[in-house]
């Protein structure tokens, strides 16, 4: 299963929430859609899972389009939004009857289809408790079971992880490595970038309703020269270290932070690894360092801040 | 017992997921409970009352059933359509729609579920009234057959009142545009109903007497049939409206309302005709000229709002024969072709209508032709001049800032302000002023400015003429897979 979107566009009136962005995930890839607030994301999301309409563009998971047959394409999407909608007085186990019932899963199937779906979310407990009684956790992993009670090739997860505490967030990424492992495609958002970054094969980068940066999680590192920043704080002066630091190769930048030195330099861990042994072979006695960047986190933060730079310019 | 389980299964698995659901959440909401206990408190405050005041009645049952009746068609032809109108109104709202929106229920299974389940809410409500309906029978001059047909009729009332509350909870529009929408719906429908076909005496005849016989007399069994086959065409053409909202965009939707609509209009023009013959009366003519050129009136208001340009789905599904194609355009999905459509359908109802009036039996003065030319020429100009002046703002200086699907809002207001300058202008035509009834209708029908309305009408239907052109330009089959379609609703889905 492929899905293309292809050139979308959604206006708001004068508002360009999404503009002319394209890109592809397969079968089994997991990819993280990352953008700031308001950058289009949830947009993209709601036009693909069929509940919006683009004003231009379009989506097509293996040739079936979104915008000219949305019903073929809900076959195949399990979209799980950012909150669970109303259906206040109902409890789990008759809000997931009602989507197998609306997915057309009928008889024994649809009991099994039901159990099997809250045995994997973790539902089972608490089946006959009302949604308007569920934390947010629970919440969340209601929705996660409503979209996959159809089985759908492709799943769409708007900020699955909001409000989830460190547990529930663990869990998550547990339940969406087994569901990419299952041959799903993924296209997930949060803002928890460090987590994303561990499971995540691909990343697109959207800011201002344009892509920043889409591909591999390690294309877009190479491609975009993701800078590292290296903390050193020397057991010595800390005016010696910083002369002797400024003077090595890949080192861009460095500043005096309180009793530390956070020198910017270009590469990764191979790089930073060699400026450390060319200070102690300079002398300078290091009482502790820390690497930072080169991850999804610092990637997002360094395309974001160009883009914002750009566009006080 | 196997076959009795299986049999409950089978039923299981058939029965519409949206009527399960619903059913779930009022047997555990409130909603249900308060109006139950609300009912039977005022059915029974009623009931004292006008058994209080009517003690000195030799028949006293008429009036106490005529009471409860009249209070049960009224509070539930309005609260159970605010009800259905007002939960799918919340669910389908573009900010947060509900999910069940995105599964594979189709929109006419959405609909329909929605209909089934407030039309079992009103069945619930209806069935705990009937003993106090009833019960009026032992206090005598109660005629049973008429009271079952009665209660039957204002249920079906009901009913196509509550389509209404779904159609407008379908609309694509802010909830205040539906809240609004759904106050003047509440209003005007009754009145359209049962005023457009000349139905005021029957329904007074029909809520004001149940004690004489009233189902046998000719009058009484054809006017309930008739009345029952309007709220049923509305209901229809409801129901298709709001299947028709809920559709993909990019889908054919506006083929089956405008095939229904026309097919309505054919079929109703033969009733009535048939019906003038037998009663030699042309008024039921004259009504049937009425409610069509207002129904026409109100598709061109709405039509312009669908899409100018038409995507892949649609172009796939138009026929190749020039002929086809033609009727197709005015039928398809299209803002041009819908207005070309409702434009056609009102002037096709003066022109029949006047034709079948003409040729039926019954005796018809020039001074009626007049009035009624007089009356729906104005109509119809003034509508014209709204929907043109809506798409020439609307794709003009508005572009920006008002919505495409929200150009009948446009229109509307337009028509609002244009009733507002005419009654200015009549209001204010010199010598006559001192005459007139200020704020009297009949001042408005005695000499609307039709001359003048239709002359401004042409110049904006001119205005838009490019707009038309552009569209029927384009509305040409997709190039490769038009030959593999036919001009069938199973080719436009």
């Amino acid at each position: 299963m492929e899905v293309k979107i292809n050139h979308l566009k959604r206006y708001f009136g004068q508002t360009r929430a999404v503009d002319d962005i394209s890109f592809s995930f397969s079968t089994g890839e997991i990819v993280a859609f990352i953008g700031s607030n308001g950058a289009g994301k949830t947009t993209t999301m709601r036009i693909l899972a069929t509940l919006d309409e683009p004003t231009d563009g379009d989506v097509e998971l293996d040739g079936v389009s979104a915008v000219n047959h949305p019903e073929r394409v809900r076959k195949l999407i399990g979209y799980m939004p950012d909150s669970l909608p109303t259906h206040r007085d109902m409890t789990v186990h008759e809000y997931l009857d009602f989507f197998a019932r609306a997915y057309g899963i009928a008889g024994d199937k649809r009991a099994q289809t039901i159990d099997d779906v809250q045995s994997f979310t973790g539902l089972g407990d608490i089946r006959g408790n009302t949604l308007h009684s569920l934390s947010k956790g629970m919440k969340q992993r209601v929705s996660l079971g409503r979209a996959l009670i159809h089985d759908p090739p492709v799943m769409v997860m708007d900020e699955p992880a909001s409000g989830l505490d460190p547990r529930a967030r663990i869990e998550l990424r547990e339940l969406l490595r087994i569901l990419a492992d299952q041959g799903k495609a993924i296209l997930i958002s949060s803002h928890i970038l460090t987590e994303l970054s561990e499971i995540c094969g691909g990343a697109v980068i959207i800011e201002q309703g344009k892509i920043a940066a889409a591909g591999t999680v390690d294309e877009i590192l190479s491609q975009h020269e993701a800078q590292t920043v290296l903390a050193v704080r020397p057991a010595g002066d800390l005016e010696t270290a910083r002369q002797a630091l400024m003077l090595l190769p890949n080192v861009e930048n460095v500043a005096v932070v309180g009793n530390e030195l956070e020198a910017r330099i270009a590469g990764g861990e191979e790089e930073a690894s060699a400026i450390l042994g060319e200070l102690m072979q300079q002398g300078i006695q290091i009482a502790e360092f820390k690497r930072r960047g080169g991850d999804l986190e610092s990637l997002f933060m360094q395309i974001t801040g160009k883009e914002a730079e750009g566009e006080g310019e | 017992m196997s076959g009795l389980t299986a049999w409950v299964r089978s039923l299981d698995n058939r029965m519409n997921p949206i009527v399960v659901k619903e059913l779930r959440q009022i047997s555990r909401g409130k909603f249900l409970t308060v109006i139950l206990i609300g009912f039977l408190f005022t059915q029974l405050t009623v009931t004292g009352v006008v058994t209080f005041y009517s003690r000195g009645s030799a028949n006293p049952g008429p009036q106490l059933y005529l009471a409860l009746l009249r209070f049960l068609t009224g509070i539930c032809a309005v609260l159970i359509p605010a009800y259905a109108g007002f939960r799918l109104a919340k669910e389908s709202s573009d900010s947060n729609k509900d999910l069940l929106f995105i599964s594979t229920l189709k929109p006419a299974s959405i609909v329909w579920g929605k209909t089934l389940s407030a039309a079992l809410l009103a069945a619930l409500i209806y069935s705990v009234s009937m003993p106090f309906i009833l019960m009026t029978y032992i206090l005598r001059g109660i005629d049973l057959p008429s009271a079952f047909l009665q209660i039957g009729l204002s249920y079906v009332f009901t009913l196509a009142m509550t389509q209404l509350g779904i159609m407008i909870g379908c609309m694509p529009a802010s909830r205040i545009v539906k809240g609004v929408a759904g106050l003047i719906g509440l209003i005007i429908m009754p009145l359209f109903m049962i005023g457009s076909l000349g139905l005021y005496s029957f329904t007074s005849t029909f809520f004001g007497t149940v004690s004489t016989g009233f189902l046998t007399a000719e009058r009484g069994a054809l006017g309930t049939l008739g009345a029952a086959s309007i709220c049923a065409a509305f209901a229809g053409a409801l129901f298709l409206v709001s299947r028709a909202f809920i559709r993909p965009p990019a889908s054919n939707r506006a083929f089956v309302p405008r095939v229904y609509v026309t097919a309505v209009w054919a079929v109703s023009l033969v009733v009535v005709f048939a019906w003038s013959e037998l009663t030699y009366s042309a008024d039921l003519i004259f009504g049937w000229m009425t409610l069509f050129s207002y129904a026409f009136a109100f598709a061109l208001i709405f039509s312009i709002s669908e899409r100018d340009r038409l995507g892949a789905r649609v172009r796939q599904a138009i026929p190749l024969s020039r002929s086809s194609r033609a009727a197709a355009f005015l039928f398809y999905s299209g803002s041009a072709g819908g207005f070309i459509w409702a434009s056609i359908g009102v002037v096709m109802t003066f022109i029949v209508g006047s034709v079948a009036a003409s040729a039926s039996a019954a005796a018809v003065s020039s001074s009626k032709f007049e009035e009624q030319f007089l009356h729906l020429g104005f109509t119809a100009s003034n509508s014209w001049i709204a929907a043109a002046g809506a798409v020439l703002l609307q794709r003009g200086i508005l572009q920006n800032r008002v919505a495409r699907v929200h150009t009948w809002l446009i229109s509307l207001g337009l028509e609002t302000l244009i009733g507002l300058l005419w009654a200015m202008y009549m209001l204010g035509a010199g010598s006559r002023l001192a005459r007139l009834n200020i704020g009297g209708m009949s001042t408005f029908r005695e000499e609307p400015p039709v001359a003048a309305a239709a002359v401004i009408a042409a110049v904006m239907v001119s205005f838009c003429l490019p707009w038309i052109i552009r569209q029927a330009s384009a509305f040409k089959p997709l190039p490769l897979k038009a030959a593999e379609t036919q001009w069938t609703e199973s080719a436009c889905v």
